[in-house]
């Protein structure tokens, strides 16, 4: 309990820091916390029911059946829940190499006592994928991670509220939910993450209602930066509709005030690059995940 | 009266075949249904009042000034409309090089009728950016247009249902609303289009209610393909949060049916 509650303090103080300008005191405070009582910050592990302070219950867990999920949803679920490692009766465990990550309606709440935590700081706020309660209105999804292959499966379910041409998915979701496929497996190797940079060529457009999987998977770490690539296919496999796929990202990070002519040229490349991938398409775009957390 | 009513009827027709499988059917109406009637259809193109059929009024522009809006935003949103063409009293004309784009819903309401033929087509279905009605709680944005420099700004306001990293806007409500700025963009200048990649380089988190300026500008145009690129900064235009390229594709109508 008390430890628990050290814990929470600890978490806490990291939040307050973000507000506190002063370089060296920081450090300083820093230097003080282990870095692992901060890894469920922001990342998705699978946090066990016997971690939650004995006060309150734990964060709902939007990551499960519910009845606006389509029969096809709910086929994938269940193949891939029969996949993970499960506890039998007797104590004995069956094996399975993939695992269900939750799926909170705040990243706070990853985080041990994060449900007190997420009261105290911006407490209307809500994660972009989770700020409905309608079900099934937005994005209905499950995260599966399968930590010896790096890979990660997410099923993910379009609701009504992701419109964009008339009768299918908007662009904008689309990235939504592939950030939060490579963001989620990248946090899961790597701790801390946040997005530098996302590639996404789109092939075909998603109908509204439809169940789509994001296939994620690691292409490698380059020291703070994690390189990650996905394909959003059909719910059989058979169609694609989107890549995020993996090409090493030149390693320099993006300056912060850019010039425009230094811009153009950028763009000019880029472009140059599109024009000869795009009909190929088997040449196309990457992810990477810069690891924040200060070393 | 009898024209809008064709036109209606025209656009009414177009989406009805989406489900008609017959193709020399499907062929023969379309030659019929000049192209220019389905501009307005996805496009951005802003739509005076007296185009809206005398049945129904106008539907609701979500771009214009709210209780949510932060002073930030407000000052943005008035020295870019000081900048727009205006009917002055008296008939006269205030000259200028940007126009504000209104905002719907629904893609759909774009289109002449589009306000009916919403109800009939997936009627609870809303355009991602425009799925809220409380103020504030999640896109607040104006697209402002210059045609003749191939350029619009996009002043946006991030509510608290679009966090990512706590206290800052997730990643993929960036990309949406890089996406929204560059295929207006896009739209505007190329007609029908559809998004076909987008490259985003995140330099700075974005904090959750702070306003920020989305530049897009014309890169090249070639064929089909439109080449666009985009600056998110703050609002004084001095801290560079991300930047972005895109690529769109026309859609030729035609294709969309199976023509």
């Amino acid at each position: 309990m008390l430890r628990h509650g050290l814990q929470v303090t600890r978490v806490f103080c990291q939040t307050v820091l973000h507000t506190v300008s002063a370089r060296p005191l920081r450090s300083a405070i820093l230097r003080l916390i282990p870095r692992t009582a901060l890894l469920p910050w922001l990342s998705s592990r699978a946090v066990s029911v016997s971690e939650w302070p004995l006060l309150s219950s734990p964060p709902r867990d939007y990551s499960l059946p519910n009845p606006s999920w389509s029969t096809e949803m709910r086929r994938l679920y269940e193949y891939y829940d029969s996949l993970c490692e499960k506890e039998m009766e007797g104590g004995e465990k069956k094996p399975g190499g993939w695992g269900r990550l939750p799926s909170y309606n705040r990243t706070l709440k990853y985080a041990a006592g994060g449900k007190c935590l997420s009261k105290l700081l911006k407490e209307k706020a809500r994660l972009f994928t989770r700020n409905t309660e309608e079900q099934g209105a937005a994005f209905e999804y499950v995260v599966f991670m399968n930590k010896s292959e790096k890979r990660c499966v997410c099923i993910f379910q379009a609701g009504h509220l992701l419109e964009g041409p008339p009768g299918n998915v908007h662009g904008g979701a689309i990235a939504t939910i592939i950030d939060t496929s490579l963001g989620t497996l990248a946090g899961y190797l790597s701790g801390i993450v946040m997005t530098a940079n996302l590639n996404i060529n789109y092939c075909s457009p998603i109908p509204l209602g439809s169940v789509v999987l994001i296939d994620s998977v690691l292409d490698k770490v380059e020291g703070r930066k994690t390189f990650v690539s996905c394909q959003v296919t059909s719910s059989d496999g058979s169609k694609l509709h989107t890549e995020a796929t993996g090409n090493a990202v030149a390693g320099l990070p993006i300056p912060r005030q850019s010039q425009h002519a230094t811009l153009k040229k950028k763009m000019s490349n880029t472009h140059r690059h599109l024009k000869h991938t795009f009909h190929g398409r088997l040449n196309p775009s990457f992810a990477y995940f810069k690891v924040c957390f200060p070393c």
